[in-house]
């Protein structure tokens, strides 16, 4: 006769629910004492109201998906979260939704939207509980309603694919020395940097001497002069984070202390790259390189 | 588990201050309908600590938290146990549901204490329901119902906050979702044959109809327009005329002088009620007696047989007297509901040919019966009345008597002056009320040796308006009297007041009494000029005549309701052909019924979804059947580019190159200018689904894409 929606909707009373239907029943059996149909029309009205509030409930959810659901990475010890965006499906408004993520026993905090407009999407973050490092796969969500009554709730459950990464603490004593390359090797790094497209951040005049690899030969076509296109981090230090150069530190310190040096070789501008037991990150700066060095070291030793 | 209790108890705690307001407004409503039945002080009470909660809130005045309204209810509850001597009970119950409510709003916190209020106000209403059922409450009923599930939704609704009108629009809805349901189970679940449980004692009584008969007795109750009940004439064309109409109650024998009571009496079981098929030899009377509180039944005289009808096995309400003969009959306990009865009666008083005569002499010493009777000065003008007139039967007792009540000077008042004795009335004062004529002209009868009884009930009444009932309220109350007929053998009926006041008998009380004095024209005494001036006017005719209307409304309603029991559920299920197994199988069939109509309810509910139609509704059930067979689901982010993407990586390249043709014709129709017909997406459907999904080698399927 009819589709049910295809996310499986469970719904069961809430205990007021319960308590609304045994006070029917209360009244049906007040009804059948004193043989009083207008009682019994009231008790039949209630229980009535309590079925069809159930069907509408059930409703509430209908039509409503999950359009994207994405991690938060966050330190270790730090609330992590997510941001979810719902959207609406139906032809109807969708009302009083409540939304929780699943992590084993534990229940977040619930996140509520009071208005989904038909057809339309909303954002929602809800914040995680706080984990050790490592990589963690995103919880399952469950959205529920009580709409229109409190007697019902519907709920419905979604797995989103994907993870959330919990980097170590930057902490550390440990000084961050540079440990820049050999001049032989500058003009190779300069190569590199070009071709990992490192965030362009000016022009500047064309100052003999420098490299004709930066010169902006398009700007130079549209009639102006000689320019240089200038780099985030050119001409800054240069770091190589070595997992060996900490030696005789238990891991998760080690990994605090990579951490660490990651963070202020960010801050510091620098180009740098991460170098673990797996491999290299790779040379690098800016957000970019700073999320991928932090998500290795959230990484290091989890089983995927 | 606290995170468990979270998802299930609503964790939105505190409750808003608009919605606080609506609450205490459904509190007000639901215990003002109670200021009819509960005692003064109880609901007075109620009404003051609701009035003190709402200063509360409006000008922050203090209010006592949960230890002082737990204290008070203590305190109440106390009160209400010596008011009534238990809790059980419809008033006490009432009281108790009042007080509690009004105080519960005292401690209203939390989210919790709003349900539990709102769940209370049903059974503030249903309490009002025990009480009446007439149509105003009925309404009332629906109304209140809407309103007090919209203030639960007004809760549940973020949206709506701050627009009452469209929480109940919404509440509305939902009622009319459920009416189809309350029809259905109304007249289909199953009603019982006798109260399920034992219906606790009423515990209070009204004034009312009284056993024994006093001057000012019934002049009482002459100012009580209340109901006593309704009356229909299934079997005959249209009402008999009202001065034939005497509805009997009690029979007094013991007489007095002006006071008389009754026998006690000694009542047994009457058996079921006649067939139809023999209704035609009896007048036949519906009779819906209103919550008196009282044992008494009115049957027409002269009743013959009077019972409860449809409930076989004859097993409660109906009794009688057959021992003695009155023809009197009583419910077996109280009536705190209305309740339906039928009586037969016939036209003719019986008469007891087929006795013989000592037997009959040995009855009627009873009803001849004067030692307690004083009254010297009417004995001797009985005796002067034998020697001049030379009487010998009844009959022509009865005459003489009520010839001297018309012409010897007698008057008819509501407010006669007080007399002590039957000498004092027939000699002096010569104005009463049809208690004293019947009271003295029963014992003026004993005193001349006839056997006689007072008989008291209701006469006449008021027909409806149109005319196809009777209405009999308490100013409708009457006494006469009955002697005994030496010549034909029976009872006979002796209407003492009709020498009076004949209006009385035929136009009813209602014309005769002071409600209506200024058409009649007579006994205006002790009602003050303007009030005659008011009944006489248009106004008084137009309000009884819109009243009356209002009751033809209301009487159809409640006979519904009243009809509709046991007896009448088994005769529906005949009518619709169900035999005797008709109850098992229409809570069967209620059962389906309802939850069909669920079905219903989902189907339209769902129904409002956004159909999806055409080359996307295919997209849509394929990607469902490579979900179902194969486990890659597409992911509601995933465009069709990207899923073909992920299915190129999963599937075998034959499999794919069925495939591939329509994903590059679906995103051309979807996206592109070319959009398929009809025909077209039909072909498609055909094609596809000749496309065999298999698994492939490769082991586990991932269920999404991975992230990048």
């Amino acid at each position: 006769m009819f589709k049910m929606p295809t996310e499986k909707i469970y719904i069961l009373p809430t205990g007021y629910g319960v308590l609304f239907l045994l006070s029917s029943v209360a009244m049906l059996l007040t009804a059948a004492t004193y043989n009083n149909n207008l009682v019994y029309l009231l008790a039949f009205l209630l229980f009535s109201v309590f079925f069809v509030s159930m069907v509408h409930t059930h409703a509430n959810l209908t039509g409503v998906h999950l359009a994207r659901a994405e991690g938060q990475d966050a330190l270790a010890g730090q609330k992590r979260s997510m941001r979810l965006t719902l959207v609406n499906r139906s032809k109807v408004n969708r009302q009083a939704l409540d939304l929780q993520a699943l992590e084993g026993r534990h229940r977040s905090e619930p996140g509520s939207l009071t208005l989904l407009k038909r057809g339309e999407s909303e954002p929602l973050e809800l914040s995680l509980q706080e984990r050790t490092r490592g990589v963690y796969p995103l919880p399952r969500l469950r959205i529920s309603t009580t709409f229109p009554l409190g007697l019902f709730r519907a709920w419905m459950d979604w797995q989103p694919q994907g993870s959330v990464y919990v980097y170590p603490r930057p902490e550390g004593s440990q000084e961050l020395k540079s440990n820049a390359p050999s001049r032989a090797e500058s003009d190779k790094w300069e190569r590199g940097l070009w071709n990992q497209g490192v965030d362009f951040s000016e022009h500047r005049k064309y100052q003999p001497g420098e490299s004709y690899h930066h010169i902006d030969w398009k700007a130079y076509a549209r009639q102006r002069s000689l320019l240089t296109k200038k780099f985030e981090g050119e001409g800054q230090e240069l770091y190589s984070l070595r997992w060996e150069e900490l030696r005789g530190l238990e891991e998760e310190r080690r990994l605090s202390q990579l951490a660490q040096w990651v963070k202020v070789a960010h801050e510091r501008q620098a180009l740098y790259e991460l170098v673990m037991p797996e491999g290299s990150s790779g040379w690098g700066q800016g957000r970019d390189q700073y999320r991928k060095c932090q998500r290795s070291l959230a990484e290091f030793g989890v089983k995927s | 588990m606290s995170g468990k209790a979270d998802l299930w108890t609503a964790k939105k705690d505190s409750v808003p201050r608009d919605q606080e307001r609506y609450l205490l407004l459904l509190i007000l409503i639901n215990v003002l309908p109670h200021y009819f039945t509960l005692p003064k002080w109880i609901f007075f009470s109620g009404l003051v600590l609701w009035l003190w909660r709402a200063m509360g809130l409006i000008r922050n005045i203090y209010v006592p938290g949960p230890w002082v309204a737990n204290f008070l209810g203590l305190l109440f509850s106390v009160g209400i146990f010596f008011e009534f001597g238990s809790f059980l009970g419809e008033q006490a119950t009432a009281s108790v549901l009042v007080l509690m409510t009004v105080l519960k709003s005292f401690y209203l916190r939390r989210y919790r204490d709003l349900m539990v209020l709102t769940i209370l106000c049903y059974f503030l209403l249903m309490a009002k329901l025990l009480n009446s059922q007439s149509i105003t409450v009925s309404i009332f009923m629906v109304v209140d119902v809407i309103l007090i599930t919209s203030v639960m939704a007004f809760y549940h609704s973020p949206v709506d906050r701050g627009h009452l009108g469209a929480v109940i629009k919404r509440t509305y809805g939902l009622a009319l979702w459920a009416l189809p349901a309350v029809f259905l189970l109304f007249f289909l679940f199953p009603r019982f044959q006798m109260g399920l449980l034992q219906r606790p004692p009423p515990t209070q009584s009204m004034t009312g109809f009284s056993e024994q008969l006093a001057p000012g007795q019934v002049a009482q109750l002459m100012s009580n327009d209340q109901l006593v009940f309704r009356a229909t004439f299934p079997n005959q064309q249209r009402l008999p005329p009202l001065d034939q109409l005497y509805w009997r109650g009690a029979v007094l024998s013991q007489g007095q002088g002006l006071n008389w009571t009754m026998d006690p009496i000694e009542l047994s079981r009457v058996p079921d009620p006649l067939p139809r098929e023999r209704w035609s030899e009896f007048i036949v009377q519906e009779i819906f007696m209103e919550p008196t509180e009282q044992r008494w039944l009115f049957p027409l005289e002269h009743p013959l047989q009077m019972s409860q009808p449809r409930n076989d096995r004859g097993r409660r309400h109906t009794l009688r007297d057959d021992r003695a003969g009155q023809h009197v009959y009583r419910a077996h306990q109280d009536m705190t509901s209305r309740e339906y009865f039928l009586a037969f009666s016939s036209a003719e008083a019986p008469r007891w040919t087929d006795l013989p005569p000592e037997a009959i002499e040995g009855y009627l010493k009873r009803f001849k019966f004067i030692d307690q009777i004083e009254a010297p000065r009417a004995q001797r003008w009985l005796d002067e009345q034998r020697r001049t007139r030379s009487l010998t039967h009844s009959a022509e007792w009865a005459e003489v008597i009520f010839e001297h009540f018309q012409r010897g000077g007698f008057s008819y008042s509501m407010s006669p002056a007080e007399v002590e004795s039957v000498d004092e009335f027939f000699f002096e004062t010569k104005e009463g009320f049809c208690e004293h004529y019947a009271a003295v002209g029963a014992s003026l009868l004993r005193l001349a040796g006839v056997a006689a009884r007072v008989i008291v009930g209701f006469q006449g009444g008021t027909p409806s308006l149109l005319g196809d009932y009777l209405l009999v309220r308490y100013y409708d109350a009457h006494a006469w009297v009955e002697y005994w007929d030496d010549l034909q053998g029976g009872w006979q009926r002796w209407d003492p007041t009709g020498a009076v006041e004949p209006s009385r008998l035929s136009l009813g009380a209602s014309a005769s009494s002071d409600l209506f004095a200024g058409t009649g024209g007579f006994g205006l005494s002790g009602t003050s000029n303007w009030v005659g001036r008011w009944l006489g006017s248009e106004w008084a005719r137009t309000y009884y005549q819109a009243r009356l209307a209002w009751d033809q409304i209301e009487s159809s309603w409640l006979r519904f309701l009243m009809r509709y029991d046991y007896g009448a559920q088994q005769d529906f299920f005949r009518r619709l052909g169900f035999g005797q197994a008709g109850r098992i199988l229409m809570f069967i069939v209620s059962g389906v019924a309802l939850i069909l109509l669920m079905l219903l309810v989902a189907w339209w509910l769902n129904r409002q979804r956004e159909p999806v139609r055409g080359d996307l509704r295919l997209y849509r059930d394929l990607s469902e059947e490579i979900e179902r067979k194969l486990g890659l689901a597409r992911q509601p982010w995933e465009g069709p580019q990207d899923y073909r993407r992920r299915l190129r990586e999963h599937l075998p390249p034959e499999q794919m190159t069925e495939l591939e043709p329509f994903f590059k014709r679906f995103m051309e129709s979807r996206y592109g200018p070319r959009a398929m017909s009809s025909e077209e997406l039909r072909s498609w459907r055909r094609r596809l689904r000749g496309v065999k999904l298999k698994k492939t080698q490769s082991a586990a399927l991932p269920k999404g894409p991975t992230p990048a």
